[in-house]
């Protein structure tokens, strides 16, 4: 009965299938080989690189005349005069815009919750770092900010490296200004977005750079809906002195709220006093951008909280988050 | 030392490669049936362990968590998970009120700024018992703190001051170790002439006009603390970390860091852009295999060899209550010639007899650790951190710091703080405080736990450390044992996910030098009758899991980022 089965089968058939057999067979008993050569080491030759292998130093040697080795030494409060390496000197370099460093009324405010307070805080926010003058900075911040609320960070540079990775995550757009500090750049590094640069204060480039972005957006609309855009601009740039056209960045906002652009965050580093100038000069109310980074105007409200310390304002409850 | 029932070794015979056996080993723990008797009795014995590198017992121990206690704590967040999307679903639907942060009106479509599944944790179970963490006080964080009471009418969506304070509660919550956090007494005048003198602030970065004399003296005075060569001081403790590790290491390098290390640490390793790989917490052969296995392989794919490896390790984890092996660390780095990288945030002026960290604890040589970190927040009470080491190292990094060119400088009446605690605890100041509040410490430290133990709950960590994590496994007897602890007058630390594994939720205690006998009794006596109320004491006094266990293959992962 088998060979009746094999006779009708057509030809090909049976050709095809010998084929196949002979392969299995020589597959059976050819030898087998391993994808990636193996090395087994002996414990005598791992012993041998151990020995051998020399790190780097662990740092380069710098050479005595190094331009930043060896800092100026200041002696005496940096105000509008500032003794340097023992000399006299009018300050320009200090970021001391209001004067308020050495202001007899924020001394005797510091000074008096020193007593109260002593130095440190001892502890993270939220393990009892939490202190009635926190709150009280907060609820001011926010009211002369104009914005719902405010939270306060104990060190600049930290404010900005860690509250563009607290929105931005990986997968989601940044535009920038190619002349961010450089806390904005650690920012961005640490949130792994996708980073698109545009000129210095250029708002034609932005467009160009968002016209782009919405043609990408087209082609695949899925993605496009779950990722995030934001744009980060400072107020007044550390780096080249000028100050962001507000104004126009607006227009932008707006025209691409009308194109269909999905979320527009705009986080603004603003100096001391450029803030007030800013909301003179740009006309456009606070209200459109959500979340505003700062220094404050004072360097210090009181030795409770650190050197510098730096705000977060935000329109929404979303501080808890 | 003695250890008290339920402590960690005990005499048993000890194995060629260091380890000890008793017979039976199951899941790898070491069935200690002898263990209460002999220890009762007799001293403990890891002294002789690794040819001697440990002049003092290290006692370690992390009691293995019940059975039971751990199904219960699933069932637990499995039923908050199941009211949790019931609440979203009502939410939805608008059968609830909606109370978390939503887009205004005009951004309705814009992408949303928060998906919504990653932050189901915060709005259902974060947000129910949310009273526990960031209350406010309103006096120094010393050994008593008054703290402002805050009610909530819509279950902790908002919260309303009512205007008491609640006075004298027992503080066991501040980093508070050696008592520096007063508002009287020589720190805090010295802390105030500076301030009539230099102002309150810098407002100007190292490298340019930020650097005050002040500065100089406070980094002469922290590399004589050390015992290094030179050191340097930084604006924020946090900072230090994340900007100073991508200085050191870069693409191309290898760096070996803890399990369990802080997120400061872990920041500064992504920065920089080397080649992350985890050992396991406080596990020696692990470390050693990792070192092992990258000179031999080199770098993955290429085979080059790694320009450096550098070993991350905290001197007291946090967390844990645990304490870094350094001797074994130290070996190792030195034979296989990596860096070594000790962040002694906890444990500078906590640990050792004369305060100067987790080095002066063991009795080991400090120019054997390649950069020493450390921050004045805690011992201190002041703010920033440092870094100590060679002078081509801290040469180094006064040149190509992100934080020396880019952020500000320590503000002068902190400095001036950490000047003169550091004076007082080195004893230069001409008194004994110093040497008084480190010898307090220590026996507070010692008689806390102790006592802890022998009420029966479940501590975590090393014998010496002034951490002291209290466990509690179960997610409603965190917010229970905050509030409890409150009424009581106690304020507390209680932790959970994400800062510890999902069924390991603890309440951490931070013992000071400032804490009197009485304060430690009276806190004693209500944590035992909270622990009575909520049944916290889970400790059977067995079961104690080695951390010397017999390697083998399958108790580590290595992890590449």
């Amino acid at each position: 009965m088998f060979v009746t089965v094999i006779s009708q089968a057509p030809a090909y058939h049976l050709i095809l299938e010998g084929i196949l057999i002979l392969w299995i067979i020589r597959l059976l008993f050819s030898k087998t080989y391993k994808l990636q050569e193996r090395s087994d080491l002996t414990v005598k030759e791992k012993e041998e690189l151990i020995e051998e292998w020399q790190p780097e130093p662990l740092v380069p040697p710098i050479s005595k005349d190094h331009p930043a080795l060896n800092y100026n030494i200041v002696s005496g409060p940096p105000s509008h005069s500032i003794v340097v390496n023992g000399k006299e000197c009018i300050n320009f370099a200090s970021f001391n815009f209001l004067g308020l460093l050495d202001n007899p009324r924020v001394k005797a405010a510091a000074l008096a919750s020193l007593k109260k307070y002593g130095v440190g805080t001892c502890g993270p926010r939220g393990f009892y770092g939490t202190f009635d003058v926190h709150l009280d900075l907060e609820d001011r911040l926010a009211k002369f900010m104009k914005t719902e609320e405010a939270i306060i960070y104990s060190y600049g540079f930290a404010t900005i490296a860690s509250a563009i990775p607290a929105y931005s995550k990986r997968g989601d757009i940044v535009f920038v200004d190619r002349a961010a500090c450089f806390a904005i750049q650690k920012g961005l590094q640490a949130s792994r977005s996708n980073i698109k640069l545009f000129e210095h204060n250029d708002m034609a480039d932005l467009e160009r750079l968002l016209k782009e972005q919405e043609i990408e957006d087209q082609k695949n609309p899925r993605k496009a809906r779950v990722t995030r855009r934001f744009i980060v601009v400072e107020g007044l740039y550390m780096n080249t002195g000028t100050i962001c056209p507000l104004p126009e960045l607006k227009l932008h906002f707006e025209a691409s709220q009308v194109s269909g652009l999905s979320s527009l965050l705009v986080l603004r580093f603003c100096k001391p006093a450029a803030g007030t100038e800013l909301q003179t000069v740009s006309c456009c109310s606070w209200a459109d951008t959500e979340v505003v980074l700062g220094k404050p105007l004072l360097t210090t409200f009181s030795s409770v909280l650190e050197s510098q310390p730096h705000f977060v304002c935000l329109f929404k409850d979303t501080l808890f988050n | 030392m003695r250890p008290e029932p339920g402590g960690c070794c005990c005499r048993r015979p000890l194995r060629a490669n260091g380890c000890v056996a008793n017979g039976e080993v199951r899941n790898g723990y070491v069935r200690s049936s002898a263990a209460a008797a002999a220890a009762a009795a007799g001293q403990v014995h890891h002294v002789t362990q690794n040819g001697g590198l440990y002049k003092r017992p290290f006692n370690e121990a992390f009691e293995e968590t019940p059975m039971l206690v751990a199904v219960l704590t699933y069932v637990g967040y499995g039923v908050l998970t199941l009211f949790g999307y019931l609440r979203d679903f009502l939410r939805y639907w608008r059968i609830e009120k909606c109370h978390y942060a939503t887009e205004r009106e005009e951004q309705k479509d814009f992408v949303p700024l928060y998906q919504d599944f990653e932050n189901f944790y915060t709005r259902n179970l974060y947000m129910r018992i949310r009273d526990n963490w960031n209350r406010p006080i309103c006096s120094v964080p010393g050994a008593r703190m008054d703290i402002m009471e805050r009610q909530s009418h819509d279950y902790n969506w908002s919260f309303r001051y009512t205007g008491n304070t609640i006075k004298g509660v027992i503080n066991m919550g501040s980093y508070n170790y050696l008592g520096f956090a007063r508002n009287t007494g020589s720190c805090q005048e010295a802390a105030a002439k500076v301030l009539e003198e230099y102002g309150v602030g810098v407002c100007s970065t190292r490298q340019e006009i930020g650097n005050l004399d002040k500065h100089e003296e406070l980094e002469k005075l922290v590399a004589s603390f050390l015992g290094v060569e030179a050191a340097m001081a930084y604006g924020m403790g946090f900072a230090t970390n994340s900007m100073n590790i991508p200085a050191l290491v870069s693409k191309g390098c290898l760096i070996l860091s803890d399990e369990l290390n802080h997120a400061s640490l872990v920041l500064g390793a992504r920065l920089s852009g080397a080649t992350i790989r985890v050992f396991k917490h406080n596990n020696m052969q692990s470390l050693e295999k990792l070192l092992k296995d990258a000179i031999v392989c080199g770098q993955p794919r290429t085979r080059r060899p790694w320009k450096k490896i550098l070993i991350l390790v905290e001197g007291i984890y946090s967390m844990e209550g645990s304490i870094v092996r350094l001797p074994e660390v130290i070996a190792l780095k030195k034979k296989y010639k990596a860096y070594l990288y000790l962040d002694e945030a906890h444990s500078i002026g906590a640990l050792g007899p004369a305060g100067r960290g987790v080095v002066d604890y063991f009795g080991l040589d400090p120019e054997d650790v390649d950069v020493m970190m450390g921050t004045f927040t805690k011992s201190f009470g002041a703010s920033g951190g440092y870094i100590g080491g060679k002078k081509e190292l801290i040469d180094y990094l006064r040149t190509h710091s992100h934080s020396a060119v880019y952020a500000t400088s320590l503000s002068p009446p902190v400095v001036q703080q950490i000047i003169t605690s550091m004076k007082c605890i080195m004893g230069k100041d001409g008194t004994t405080l110093g040497k008084e509040c480190v010898q307090q410490l220590a026996e507070n430290t010692r008689y806390f736990r102790r006592r802890l133990k022998e009420m029966g709950f479940i501590i975590y960590g090393n014998e010496d450390s002034p951490v002291v994590p209290l466990m509690l496994y179960m997610p409603a007897k965190i917010g229970a044992f905050g509030r409890e602890m409150l009424k009581r007058n106690i304020g507390v630390v209680v932790v959970g996910f994400p800062a510890t594994p999902i069924i390991e939720s603890r309440a951490r205690f931070c013992l000071s030098a400032a804490h009197t006998k009485e304060i430690l009794d009276t806190a004693l006596k209500e944590i035992d009758e909270v622990g009575d109320l909520l049944q916290l004491k889970y400790s059977r006094h067995r079961l104690v899991p080695l951390l010397d266990r017999p390697f083998d293959e399958t108790t580590y992962e290595e992890t590449e980022d």
